[in-house]
């Protein structure tokens, strides 16, 4: 027989082998993850091209992200620091008791926005409304007897973040009091500064989702590439009895491991950008003075960064290969 | 083994396959299937393996209903059945090593022993001087036998070949079938698709002939009836 094989008493030996001494031993389950995780990374390696263009793309996306996080959390101090020393003057009835103010000051300053409490009765009113009128304060006279000016509560808000429906509750919880006689603060200003946090809320957030969607866009069609160059293989796993988990679990890991790369390098490019700026910006006296503290993102955004980076990375490439788990 | 009750087949929108096709096949049998190009040949051995569906009828095979088993199901059927294609299917970027251990590897074997297993099997095969090549260097016979490697390496309860020799020579032919042949011997059930008739008629085993996909004859020994 040409080209044959080695014969044992006229037959190829295959029951010896299959009752052989070969100790089919099988990979734990941690031992399974272990090689699907070679494999993805094998895949990664085998479509170099493809891998690093995906990669530089993601950290593009990435950092782009991380910098919207940074822009908005200096914008978000910003809007913090004009809601800071914004007052509310909380009027008091003239009939008011004593133990009732008291009280009213208290549930006050037990506010998490308020910053300051402070009392000023009729006479300080009074006080200040003279001076504040200056040479006309001849007005004035003879109202020392009978002085129409109520007693008020100045309440000055502290870093909370501004927000137009809490800051309207805020003031509302005190309209009830029975001390209370009426509640005045700047609406356009709080409005202002409310309207200005949505905007910067809305956009960024709009940006943010656009640009993972586009991140995921990018990792769902690097594994559908991958997945095609892999095609026969895949037929063929499946043919000799691959599970669909087998076979998707390395694009999925692939997925994640370009989505966490990608979010890694792109936090590491801004940081070093973050770091050029500032040292650029900080010359700028304007800059100086209104933002006079620059900082990098805190470890939980970088955290966060990483987390979507990895999530994104997990759902791009879950679009790519859903089809696979039905085949 | 393998149960078939009144399967049809149709593929989209309207191409009859496999018509009432009613077929039973014992463990240990060694069964041709015979017909024609587009008989149906093909079909009825993918619908053995879960690669197609059954449009109607009822499909058993290595006591699996098949229309209820789902994608996880089907893996798990293949993992008891050894596969062979005419085109040989194998992976050309691995070894003939690789691609041998490669039935081992999905389910989840070591590397040592699936890799000296694979190594064992190349030898009675003769092919161990050929492990580190890449399947193209390959001739056709060669690469057939490391996809039968490939197909024999996890000890399967069923193999399904699909012309297997459509590519060989008469050489190689009578090695392919020397080697299904001495599986069944050790107590597989083989099912061969072929239209090679000196093949059916020097074996003069069980044979089933299909056409139009339907069964036109279904034989215990063909060459009786010449």
């Amino acid at each position: 027989m040409r080209d044959g094989g080695k014969k044992v008493g006229g037959a190829y030996g295959l029951d010896n082998l299959w009752k052989g001494d070969v100790d089919l031993q099988y990979f734990s389950k941690w031992g399974v993850a272990w090689q699907l995780t070679q494999q993805a990374f094998r895949s990664l390696c085998a479509s170099p091209f493809t891998s690093i263009l995906a990669l530089l793309t993601i950290t593009v996306v990435m950092l782009l992200v991380g910098a919207l996080l940074l822009v908005s959390q200096h914008t978000y101090g910003l809007m913090a620091d004009a809601g800071r020393g914004l007052t509310i003057s909380v009027y008091l009835k003239d009939a008011a008791a004593e133990s009732e103010v008291a009280g009213l000051k208290q549930a006050i300053q037990a506010a998490p926005q308020v910053a300051e409490v402070r009392y000023i009765s009729k006479d300080e009113a009074l006080k200040s409304f003279h001076k504040s009128l200056g040479e006309q304060a001849g007005l004035l006279e003879g109202l020392e007897t009978d002085n129409p000016l109520p007693a008020s509560v100045e309440v000055t808000l502290g870093q909370e973040r501004l927000d137009q429906e809490g800051f309207e509750q805020f003031a509302a919880s005190f309209r009830e009091n029975p001390a209370v006689e009426s509640i005045q603060y700047d609406r356009g200003l709080v409005g202002q500064a409310a309207a200005l946090f949505h905007f910067f809320g809305s956009v960024g957030l709009g940006a943010a989702a656009l640009l993972l969607l586009l991140a995921a866009f990018i990792i769902t069609n690097t594994i559908r590439l991958m997945l095609y160059a892999r095609r026969h293989e895949i037929v063929i796993m499946r043919m000799v009895g691959a599970t669909a988990g087998f076979v998707i679990a390395p694009c999925l890991i692939e997925g994640c491991a370009l989505g966490l790369l990608g979010a890694v390098a792109g936090l590491v490019v801004l940081y070093f950008l973050f770091l050029l700026l500032t040292g650029l910006l900080a010359q700028l006296e304007l800059v100086r003075a209104i933002l006079p503290q620059l900082t990098f993102l805190p470890w939980y955004y970088v955290f966060l960064v990483i987390l979507m980076g990895v999530a994104v990375g997990a759902a791009g490439s879950f679009m790519a290969v859903r089809r696979l788990a039905d085949e | 083994m393998i149960n078939f009750s009144n399967v049809h087949k149709i593929y989209p929108p309207d191409q009859p396959a496999l018509v009432s096709v009613d077929l039973k096949v014992r463990e240990r049998d060694f069964v041709f299937v015979a017909g024609a190009s587009g008989a149906g040949k093909s079909t009825l051995l993918k619908l053995m393996f879960g690669a197609e569906r059954a449009t109607r009828g009822e499909v058993l095979v290595v006591g699996r209903n098949l229309s209820e088993v789902g994608a996880q199901g089907i893996a798990y059927l293949r993992r008891e059945i050894g596969i062979i294609f005419q085109d040989y299917k194998l992976l050309t970027r691995r070894s003939v090593i690789d691609n041998v251990a490669f039935g081992l590897e999905v389910l989840g074997v070591k590397k040592k022993p699936r890799y000296d297993l694979a190594m064992q099997l190349l030898e009675v095969l003769g092919l161990a001087d050929r492990a580190h090549s890449l399947p193209p260097t390959l001739s056709g016979g060669e690469q057939q036998r490391v996809a039968i490697a490939r197909a024999l390496i996890h000890k399967p309860r069923l193999i399904l070949a699909d012309e297997p020799t459509g590519n060989l020579d008469p050489d190689m032919t009578k090695v392919v079938f020397d080697l299904l042949l001495e599986a069944n011997a050790a107590g597989v059930t083989v099912l061969v698709a072929t239209h090679n008739l000196a093949v059916i008629e020097e074996l003069n085993l069980r044979t089933i002939v299909l056409d139009n996909g339907k069964i036109i004859g279904n034989f215990q020994s063909p060459r009786a009836l010449g």
